[in-house]
């Protein structure tokens, strides 16, 4: 079912040279590509159609669109024809209307207005299509073959009939309610390129079947939803929709999930959501979803949620509900405390990528201003700082270089350490789309990801590095490119510092960096890697994409600068299809960065230490700000244990899960004496907090989130705050109580400040917004709509820059005692710490973190698939089941970090990227043994976990965990 | 932990760190540009409390800080000053 309010006009736009013709009374005029259906409802003609959606190629299945065409024989199909120059269209009249009701005759004769009206609440295209063709009576009868009925007239059973699907957590498939238009079929095909769906039979024994004819849970259906957005009749409808009927209002806002930064319009009965449609005009997502941002947003209402604030003297004392003031004012106090006692610098903070700008740029500003410190990090910390590092110091802007729709001019891909189709879902769909159109795809990963080999897609090499070893390949891969002659000598001498790259030539030139010399440090043979590099270079258009496969290692950032140097040797800079695209992983993980939450650079990267930036923010803040860097994250835990960094107010992070070595953080933790979370949830970190905040969800307040591509996307208050406040008002108290005055009225006064501030803001502000949808940045006097491709004519630091980037090897390495490496990731229906998804029905897909292993490793240990291991590392020791799998090659296993119990950061250590001391997650030597009862970590902490539950408030019990 | 470990475990991951930022600057052209970036780069990234930290231990033999690491914090210690905007 389409979006509530959505026009559809049929079929997708066309981008030819425009076109006159006349359709009925009207003269239309239109792009050339584009069908007769879609001119007419350009002109505000509406021809009746079933089949056809502008969301899908035209198909010509329904054979209600049929009109007639001057010159042209009989009753063509609306959505199939195309326009031409001087055509005659005739949309109504006599005939079609017979023609019309002939055939809705036939659908009805099938299914029973009375039977189709019901679940889709009134807002079924059968029914409203029934009465704009004006169908009275159904002249077959009802008595005939049909689906309908689970009974034959004769007391048999139909064999045409079956049973509703309800197999889905989120949606059913009703077969009864299905008219085989396919639109579900190519919203499975076309739009999220799964391939899950097929029509099977013929005739009238057509019906619609998921997989090899499996229920829809059971089939490789990713549960995208785009079928059952795309369905007319209500045969696969949101059980949401069934069970709450249909909405009454619909608010376009952002997702909070991935970096894709999907628009959705929350429809909504009253204060209660009924679903989330993507929306058509999003510029990331162009009307698609994944399962996370479609269907998992139950979250927001789920009874773990901590409404009232608490507070608490030690962690070991139960909890006390208090007023919202008498937290505040609790919280304020221990930090003054703890500042007089043992100097200003002795707190800090961490922004959330998860919250919104304003309330990012808020957290900073309560740190610099009211705290008097930089002591702010964030998350981004841990997953792309090396992003800002690298990019910045090559290209001159901490940022990707493209929007996601550059995909679609893209001739050769390279995706390096990122799974899309499980992290970044809808631009993988996207990324899909472009590769069966005929773009070449170089997968780069240890594991034989989803892109490797799936539907109608193939990458023609898959460099299976080993972890640790990406500078070693991507050295190697502009190596190729520089002694095979293939580096764009003409782009480099206009755009970047001649010295700085002759120095890289020679450099990379050097013997040592050939891929047969490589070769044993990556494990990737030296053809492959030839192969790679000369696809890549020879492209006219070749686009580099990157999650944090390649930032989360201990070169992290030098894989980001060899990423870059290999882009503009090639001249795949500054204009679409090409460029450099890092993926992010959280929604607002960009954003974060943007607003000054590291704690070295205000808004925009610009380094505390730059008189005239700091001045500005001075004097707008009416406060004096320090020169000097503050605490990463990282540090700030060796500072506590040191017991010189003594509070901390977390907002929306869960550094007890997420962090690596989490020993070494919990103690951190307990070392402190004023822990504050602000959160929904009462997570791991929580255990260790003495105030509680309660958060509010994406659904609950205003604001905005950034995502990869730099689009900075508006968020809106759907429902009122359950836990009384935006999170931004949380953090105005508490400034407010710390003797720091903050007196915003709203979100958009906060974005306000940050456009006045921030040159690369200058043009982003909530009605601009409003307005356009959303923007791009850098927004400014230079670029009022906003810059969709960066570094066009020059690069952002005036020439691009290439750095050195030498291979030198991580110190984790491989002994007898721990001989494999744990790299980890994420998969499709679980998020980060899961501590959203977790709470809701995507646990049917995933309900706990398994270990990969490949059979050879397993069988070498004894271990079969389902098994219990014990996962040790030198800094720690956890058990999960084992998949025995080839997904990983041999001497490396994989897992994710979804459900705190199963302490994948237990394992993982300190070890760190040398310039942002971003963890090195995705290498770490451990050994994998069976094992029959859980660890001595897990056993304690699931012991600490009860514990703590039996701390709080009766009413909230139940609710950690 | 006790506090005696982890002042040890400190001292070794500003040990590890800078020889980590030594490693990236050592294929610099020559010694001073290396020597250069690396104070450079521990001005902008590092408190100030870290930088004296990484000095004292110098100042005790600076056990496990690299060739290059061990110039570099000598220049650091030398001459530390509030960070400047420019190159890494």
């Amino acid at each position: 079912m389409r979006g509530l309010g959505e026009a559809d006009r049929g079929t997708p736009a066309a981008r030819g040279a425009p076109v006159t013709l006349q359709i009925d009374a009207c003269e239309v005029r239109v792009p050339a590509g584009t069908s007769v259906l879609r001119a007419a409802a350009e002109a505000g003609i509406e021809i009746p159609k079933l089949c056809a959606s502008e969301l899908l190629e035209a198909f010509g299945s329904c054979r209600l669109c049929l009109v007639e065409i001057e010159g042209m024989k009989g009753y063509p199909a609306a959505c199939t024809t195309p326009v031409a120059a001087g055509m005659r269209v005739t949309t109504h009249g006599a005939r079609l209307e017979r023609l019309r009701r002939g055939v809705m005759e036939l659908y009805l004769s099938d299914h029973p207005l009375a039977a189709i009206a019901a679940p889709a609440g009134g807002r079924s295209e059968l029914e409203a299509m029934a009465r704009v063709v004006g169908v009275q009576d159904v002249r077959y009868g009802f008595a005939g073959a049909n689906h309908v009925a689970p009974l034959r007239a004769d007391g048999q059973a139909n064999p045409l009939h079956a049973p509703c699907d309800a197999s889905n957590p989120y949606f059913s498939f009703d077969p009864a309610q299905c008219i085989v238009c396919s639109r579900c079929v190519r919203a499975c095909d076309d739009v999220q390129g799964t391939f899950a769906l097929t029509i099977q039979g013929r005739g009238f024994a057509s019906r619609l079947v998921p997989g090899q004819d499996e229920s829809f849970l059971a089939s490789e259906c990713v549960s995208c939803g785009a079928c059952v957005q795309a369905c007319p009749t209500g045969a696969l409808l949101e059980k949401s929709v069934a069970a709450l009927g249909p909405a009454e209002r619909g608010i376009v806002t952002t997702c909070a999930y991935c970096g894709v930064g999907c628009s959705f319009r929350a429809e909504m009965r009253g204060e209660t959501l009924v679903r989330m449609v993507p929306d058509k005009d999003g510029g990331a997502n162009h009307g698609h979803a994944c399962v996370k941002g479609r269907f998992a947003t139950g979250y927001a209402t789920h009874p773990d949620r901590i409404l009232r604030p608490m507070v608490r003297a030690r962690t070991s004392d139960p909890w006390r509900e208090v007023s919202w003031e008498e937290a505040i004012a609790h919280a304020a106090q221990r930090f003054k405390d703890i500042q007089r006692r043992h100097g200003r610098d002795a707190i800090g903070g961490i922004t959330s990528s998860r919250c919104t700008n304003e309330e990012t740029y808020l957290v900073q500003k309560l740190v610099r201003a009211a705290f008097g410190n930089n002591n702010v990090d964030t998350c981004a910390r841990v997953c792309h700082s090396p992003t800002g590092y690298g990019l910045k110091n090559t290209l001159g802007e901490a940022a990707g270089t493209q929007a996601f729709d550059s995909v679609m001019q893209a001739d050769v891909i390279l995706v390096i350490g990122a799974n899309p189709t499980d992290a970044h879902p809808v631009f993988a769909s996207q990324l899909k789309r472009r590769l069966r159109q005929g773009a070449q795809l170089i997968v780069a990963d240890p594991r034989r990801i989803d892109l490797v080999r799936s539907p109608h897609v193939a990458a023609r090499h898959h460099l299976a590095l080993r972890p640790g070893t990406n500078v070693a390949l991507l050295n190697a891969l502009a190596h190729v490119v520089v002694a095979e002659g293939l580096v764009d000598e003409a782009f480099v001498a206009a755009r970047c510092e001649a010295a700085d790259f002759a120095r890289w030539r020679a450099f990379i030139a050097d013997p040592r960096h050939a891929p047969e010399a490589s070769a044993p440090i990556t494990g990737v043979p030296a053809s492959e890697v030839r192969a790679a590099a000369r696809l890549y270079a020879r492209a006219d258009n070749a686009a580099i994409y990157y999650g944090l496969g390649v930032t989360e290692h201990a070169q992290g950032s030098t894989a980001v600068m060899a990423i870059a140097n290999l882009a503009m040797a090639t001249g795949n800079i500054g204009r679409p299809g090409l460029g450099v695209n890092p993926l992010r992983g959280q929604n607002n993980v960009q954003g974060a960065g943007d607003m000054g939450s590291f704690p070295h650079e205000f808004s925009a990267y610009r380094h505390v230490a730059d008189d005239a930036v700091r001045a500005s923010f001075e004097q707008a803040w009416g406060v004096a700000l320090s020169p000097e860097p503050g605490l990463r994250l990282p540090n700030m835990f060796e500072a506590a244990l040191d017991g010189e960094f003594l509070g901390i107010y977390i907002e929306g992070e869960d550094l007890a899960q997420s962090d690596p070595d989490t020993q070494h953080v919990t103690a951190a933790l307990e070392a402190m004496q004023c822990v504050v979370v602000h959160d929904l949830f009462l997570n791991e970190t929580a255990r260790y907090a003495h105030v509680f905040l309660p958060g509010s969800s994406f659904l609950e307040k205003e604001g905005t989130f950034t995502n990869s591509e730099r689009r900075v996307s508006r968020v809106r208050r759907v429902m009122t705050p359950r836990n009384g406040h935006e999170d931004w008002q949380v953090t105005q108290l508490l400034a407010n109580a710390m003797g720091y005055p903050m007196h915003y009225a709203s979100a958009a006064e906060i974005m306000d400040e940050i456009a006045r501030l921030t040159p690369t803001f200058r043009g982003i502000g909530h009605a601009r917004l409003d307005a356009l949808g959303s923007l791009q940045w850098p927004c400014n006097e230079a670029a009022p709509e906003g810059t969709p491709t960066m570094h066009v004519d020059t690069f952002v630091r005036g020439k691009g820059r290439f750095l050195v980037t030498e291979y030198v090897a991580t110190r984790e390495k491989v002994t007898p005692r721990f001989p494999l490496i744990l790299t980890t990731g994420r998969i499709l229906s679980q998020y980060n710490v899961g501590a959203q998804t977790r709470r809701t029905a995507n646990a049917a897909w995933h309900a706990g973190d398994l270990l990969e292993i490949h059979p050879q490793d397993a069988e070498d240990r004894g271990i079969a698939d389902g098994d219990c291991v014990g996962l040790e590392s030198r800094v720690g020791r956890t058990t999960l089941p084992a998949r025995v799998t080839d997904r990983v090659p041999p001497g490396v296993v994989y897992t994710t970090f979804h459900f705190p119990d199963s302490g994948a950061n237990v394992v993982t250590t300190e070890n760190s990227d040398w310039a942002t001391n971003c963890p090195e997650y995705k290498v770490t030597a451990v050994e994998v043994t069976r094992v029959s009862r859980p660890s001595a970590w897990q056993e304690r902490t699931r012991r600490l976990r009860e514990d703590q539950a039996a701390l709080l408030p009766e009413a909230d019990r139940g609710s950690a965990g | 932990m006790s506090r005696v470990d982890q002042a040890g475990r400190a001292e070794r991951r500003l040990v590890a760190m800078a020889n980590d930022i030594a490693d990236y600057f050592a294929s610099a052209p020559d010694r001073a540009t290396a020597v250069d970036g690396i104070v450079t780069h521990m001005r902008r990234y590092w408190v100030p409390r870290m930088r004296e930290r990484i000095c004292a231990h110098l100042a005790a033999g600076g056990a496990g800080l690299s060739d290059l690491a061990r110039s570099a914090v000598a220049r650091l210690g030398a001459a530390d000053a509030p960070a400047r905007p420019g190159d890494p």
